[in-house]
């Protein structure tokens, strides 16, 4: 690994030297054997234990659990490591966190004790939310939680959840109460003969060796300190669980995306037609360069979000849900897309890449999905942007410092301590992100009038006038709107919009805050121009494809895919 | 929860509702502005009827849901609402 575009990626790279080469073969994280684990819907033997022995599962567990959880960045790029790879993996451990997360926040230390004793072992967790017949509305739950003899008696059926079978511990949403909805922490193991019954696993499209399957549990008795936090507000420690994963999903994209480019890269270097490499074919070169853009931008857009778990978790409510929506959607286009590179071999499930490229399609289509669908996403965007809009002022000394402590990646942040009173349901107005915009524009074009002007300035500068056109149109459009439906069609497009205003400030702000420390292609801006030219693309303007950086693009991915760096901004040339 | 509070007492009422809400939403309550609408904070409709429920019980009133969410949207404005309650009027 070269450049480093944050020293939170030290103990990702490392995890990656430790799995070895995908394409190198005969190990369980090479594309060979997790093609064959899928084909016999398993995972690849000793994966689990290959991770193990590196200590991957102690990053579920926070440092002051005593594992090495440390920050939400450095997780997120361990996870991006593993997902280009085998993304099964990581749903696997992402659905642990997933349940551990309300004990790390809420939990007693005598729960935080016991599941952190049960994850360094290896065991797994289960997040028991969902019920068969109420999906997205976690209000309409069922199961119960009925307080008896100083204990509880539960009654519910849960399913379709992850590592239900496998799992030891069950974080699971009940009814206390007529209006009550809380969290219990069930351990299996305490549990009598009858108590716990589990339902087959569940035949999917993807991820294949995964345990999605159910548990259902009559009238289990559990002890009267089985609480998570206090009764009465689970919805609430739902909503803000998911904050944190929902977030790591991105990174999960960003995996897949980086996987896929070098399947499609590396074939189109290999493949010859006409008496040449068909990368030479100006339309393969252009979908190759235009869907690692994406890339670039779903980083810019991940990483700062990433970062606000320990430096803003106030803002997660309404960050954490434009990454869960934009970056896998993003990252759904350029699977699709590389695939139209690959042809017939994207079809295959041999070949190029031991035919890993359907598997990785095929599990990634579970991102827009699970911990709120792209419109579950987009509706809770959607009920914060009239408070955003409302509050989108300048950005004063403080909010400036978080933007640069969110934006320069060159500094690791302090240790994550889990608290849920930090998290919020909603950002209140306050987005220092997106209200940023007017000010990083003024950066952008102070930076022109500098002694040493970006090569890419002054595009850089066209861009920007016409994202801040459209910004203001749509500012206009939402604060004209007398009385603001969330669940409204205009009102989920509005907050599409908003998506791509925030990955627009995003890689802005990235540019300016680590043009000075990584140097080089990254600071002469031409990957923001096609960054700011593919976002105006995605609101609907007609934008002509700069030739002149695609170019420099593609040349820096054809060197790229020769020395096998990472896919990142970082890895562009340096000066 | 017991009948307890004091509907004449506005400062009591009024810390009293922002501890229900702070419970609700799982953040401290002195950070539940009493003149910043409930909706900012995330506080959905369904909180909102656990909460006048909760104030029904403690106030021994009875309470036009549909009125006072939409009404009556802040922590003081709630406060107005209740101390105009005509069961509150008969009592004086
Ligand atoms: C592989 C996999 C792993 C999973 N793991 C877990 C797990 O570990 N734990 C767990 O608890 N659950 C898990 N689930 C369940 C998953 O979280 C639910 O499937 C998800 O919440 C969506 O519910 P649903 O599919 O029933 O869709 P529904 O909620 O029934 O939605 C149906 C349609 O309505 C739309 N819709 C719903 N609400 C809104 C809204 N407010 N605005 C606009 N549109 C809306 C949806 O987008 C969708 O198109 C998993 C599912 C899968 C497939």
């Amino acid at each position: 690994m070269t450049a480093l575009l944050s020293p939170a990626q030290v103990l990702a790279g490392a995890f990656d030297d430790y799995l070895g080469d995908p394409y190198a073969g005969g190990t369980p994280f090479s594309y060979d054997e997790i093609v064959a684990g899928d084909e016999a819907s398993e995972l690849p033997p000793n994966a689990r234990s290959t991770i193990e022995k590196w200590g991957f599962h102690e990053l579920l567990v926070p440092v002051e659990q005593g594992g090495r959880l440390r920050t939400l960045d450095e997780l997120l790029h361990v996870c991006r490591v593993l997902s280009r790879r085998n993304p099964t993996i990581a749903v696997m451990y992402g659905s642990t966190l997933l349940a551990a997360n309300p004990v790390w926040l809420w939990g007693s230390a005598r729960q935080k004790r016991e599941l952190a004793d049960e994850l360094l072992s290896g065991g797994l967790a289960c997040f028991g939310v969902s019920e068969a017949d109420h999906g997205s509305d976690l209000l309409s739950t069922e199961g119960t939680l009925v307080r008896e003899n100083g204990g509880f008696r539960l009654n519910a059926a849960k399913w379709p959840v992850g590592n239900a079978t496998r799992a030891r511990f069950v974080t699971v949403l009940a009814r206390t109460g007529e209006r009550d909805l809380s969290l219990a922490l069930v351990d299996k193991q305490q549990l009598s003969d009858g108590a716990v019954r589990h339902l087959p696993f569940v035949r999917t499209l993807g991820l294949k060796g995964h345990d999605l399957s159910g548990v259902e549990f009559h009238d289990a008795v559990l002890p009267g300190d089985a609480l998570v936090g206090l009764p009465g507000i689970g919805v609430t420690q739902v909503l803000k669980t998911l904050q944190i994963t929902r977030t790591a999903i991105a990174a999960m994209s960003l995996g897949v995306m980086d996987a896929v480019l070098r399947m499609g890269l590396g074939y189109a270097m290999d493949r010859r037609l006409y008496g040449d490499r068909i990368f030479a074919i100006p339309i393969i070169r252009h979908q190759l360069v235009q869907e690692h853009v994406n890339l670039f931008i779903g980083e810019c857009t991940t990483l700062p979000i990433s970062r606000a778990l320990v430096l803003a978790p106030e803002r997660l409510s309404l960050w954490s849900a434009i990454a869960k929506y934009l970056v896998p959607v993003t990252a759904e286009k350029t699977v699709h897309n590389v695939g139209v590179v690959m042809g017939a071999r994207s079809y295959l499930r041999e070949g190029v890449a031991s035919g890993a490229f359907q598997k990785l399609q095929r599990d990634h289509a579970i991102a827009s999905v699970f911990e709120g669908t792209t419109h579950v996403n987009l509706h809770w965007i959607a009920e914060q942007l009239p408070a955003v809009v409302a509050s989108a002022g300048e950005p004063d000394d403080a909010a400036q410092d978080l933007l640069r402590q969110l934006f320069d990646l060159g500094d690791n942040t302090a240790a994550w301590h889990p608290d849920g009173r930090r998290l919020r349901l909603a950002n209140g107005g306050l987005d220092e992100i997106t209200a940023a915009w007017p000010l990083a524009v003024r950066r952008a074009e102070a930076l022109l009038r500098g002694p040493r002007p970006p090569a890419a300035g002054a595009e850089i500068l066209d861009l920007c006038a016409r994202l801040s056109e459209l910004r203001a149109a749509l500012h206009h459009r939402i604060a004209a709107t007398e009385s603001w439906q969330s669940s409204s069609v205009a009102a989920i497009t509005a907050a599409g919009e908003h998506c791509a205003h925030h990955a627009a400030v995003s890689c802005l702000l990235i540019w300016l805050d680590n043009r000075d420390r990584l140097g080089g292609a990254f600071a002469d801006g031409g990957w923001l121009v096609l960054s700011l030219q593919r976002l105006l693309q995605r609101l609907g303007v007609t934008v002509a494809v700069d030739e002149r950086h695609e170019a420099e693009l593609a040349q820096q991915l054809e060197h790229g895919a020769e020395k096998k760096d990472w896919f990142t901004l970082a890895s562009l040339p340096a000066g | 929860m017991t009948k307890s509070l004091d509907i004449r007492n506005t400062s009591e009422l009024q810390s009293w509702l922002r501890e229900r809400i702070a419970f609700y939403l799982d953040q401290p309550a002195d950070t539940i502005d009493p003149d910043t609408e409930l909706t900012h904070y995330g506080m959905n409709s369904v909180y909102a009827v656990s909460l006048l429920a909760d104030l029904e019980t403690k106030l021994g009133v009875e309470i036009d849901y549909m009125q006072a969410t939409w009404g009556y949207p802040t922590v003081n404005k709630l406060v107005e609402y209740l101390e105009a309650l005509p069961a509150n009027r008969e009592g004086e």
